[in-house]
């Protein structure tokens, strides 16, 4: 049933979006965590998205009915020349990556945590910048909300033109 | 069917516009999925030239097309290309982000509710338009 | 002289002529006259009304409102009609069915 692959679209960006959620909710809650099994500080987690192809019967049809512009590129980033194919993409979490920055190092010699020298390593997660990514990922979120609620709007709407 | 009835002269251009705008709406949900997605640029489709050349051919109507200037009586018209397919292209008017992506969140929300808005209204208008057709059949199955 | 004497007394008799004729067949040719602009009328809004579906599909309809009402008055102008014109086709029929 093609028709419904547009609630699939929105459904993948909500998955991507909640894992990312997730993840963020983990780095604020492990922000003091110095002890973690495969030993050190807890390092901080982030989400890598990719785009996929989502439906590539359909994309390969709209190509061929329609004409394609290049992209002209306007930062010079060395995209010239891509085309919009394929059109309709939906979104996979690629990967998972950690921070591999130096953790931050704090002075408390009586820390069960402390090293030779006294020095306690702790996590170099910024609860700030962790908040700031929280507030997107859910307006992401909303807007993956809100553009499902559309399409399940127009699909209503395409039903009612069989009914009186 | 084979019976050649045509229910208005609009309604195989209303059908197009339909296709083009449910297209549209997955296109425009894919960038909001895609939103945070490194380098990723959003995509747009373009079908108004396409269904006002369509629109023109039906209704007769040659203020769409410009004409030719004739300056001299050995001029002939210019050709009459064949109606243009849609374009696709890269709506990209907002600078990329550190990561690639150019997806404006609120751009894509507003585009998405006027499409859904010219969809319903669409579906709204062929209904009319067949219930206008019906009313009559009704009435003339109502006279014996 | 004589001219502008005949001509007067003409154009009174030619007047009151013409106003009686008039009033004649003035009210058959209105009636007809009548259904053909009824039906004009009628024509119209359905091609206004098709002009506005055009519009909406590609997409370059400036009211909405606008559009919505041009292709509503099409369809009450249809009902009318064909309204009008099953009654008097019934009156038709009655007429057909009196007894002689």
């Amino acid at each position: 049933m093609a028709f419904l692959n547009s609630f699939d679209i929105s459904g993948y960006g909500l998955s991507a979006q909640r894992v990312r959620v997730n993840t963020i909710s983990a780095n604020i809650a492990n922000a003091q965590t110095t002890r973690t099994n495969e030993g050190g500080p807890y390092r901080r987690q982030e989400v890598i998205f990719k785009a996929v192809d989502f439906n590539k019967v359909y994309n390969k049809a709209l190509e061929n009915e329609t004409s394609s512009l290049e992209y002209s590129d306007p930062l010079k980033e060395g995209l010239a020349g891509l085309k919009p194919n394929p059109a309709i993409m939906s979104v996979v979490v690629d990967k998972i990556v950690r921070d591999d920055q130096a953790p931050k190092m704090k002075y408390d010699p009586s820390h069960p945590d402390a090293d030779a020298k006294g020095y306690v390593a702790y996590p170099n997660i910024n609860p700030v910048v962790e908040m700031a990514d929280l507030v997107e990922a859910t307006r992401s979120y909303q807007a993956n909300v809100a553009a499902f609620e559309s399409a399940k709007n127009m699909a209503g709407s395409a039903i009612s033109i069989l009914q009186n | 069917m084979g019976m050649g009835v045509k229910v208005s002269r609009a309604h195989d251009l209303m059908q197009s516009a339909m296709d083009y705008r449910a297209a549209r709406q997955d296109m425009i949900s894919g960038n909001i999925a895609n939103a945070d997605t490194p380098f990723y640029r959003p995509r747009d489709i373009s079908f108004e030239d396409t269904l006002a050349q369509k629109s023109a051919q039906i209704f007769g109507d040659r203020s769409q097309t410009l004409k030719m200037a004739h300056t001299n009586g050995a001029h002939l018209d210019g050709i009459d290309t064949a109606s243009s397919a849609p374009t696709m292209f890269f709506r990209d008017g907002h600078m990329a982000r550190n990561d690639g992506n150019s997806v404006d969140l609120d751009v894509e929300s507003t585009e998405m509710a006027k499409n859904s808005t010219m969809f319903n209204a669409l579906t709204a208008a062929l209904k009319k338009d067949s219930a206008l057709f019906k009313s009559v059949i009704d009435a003339s199955s109502k006279t014996s | 002289m004589t001219n502008i004497h005949s001509l007067k007394s003409l154009s009174t008799a030619d007047l009151l002529a013409n106003k009686s004729g008039n009033a004649v067949e003035g009210s058959s040719t209105d009636f007809a006259q009548e259904l053909k602009n009824a039906l004009g009328n009628v024509n119209q809004m359905q091609v206004d009304g098709e002009r506005a579906m055009s519009d909406i599909a590609t997409g370059s309809v400036k009211d909405l409102h606008q559009a919505a009402i041009a292709i509503d008055k099409a369809e009450i102008s249809m009902k009318l009609m064909l309204e009008v014109r099953n009654k008097a086709l019934n009156a038709y029929k009655e007429i057909t069915r009196t007894q002689m």
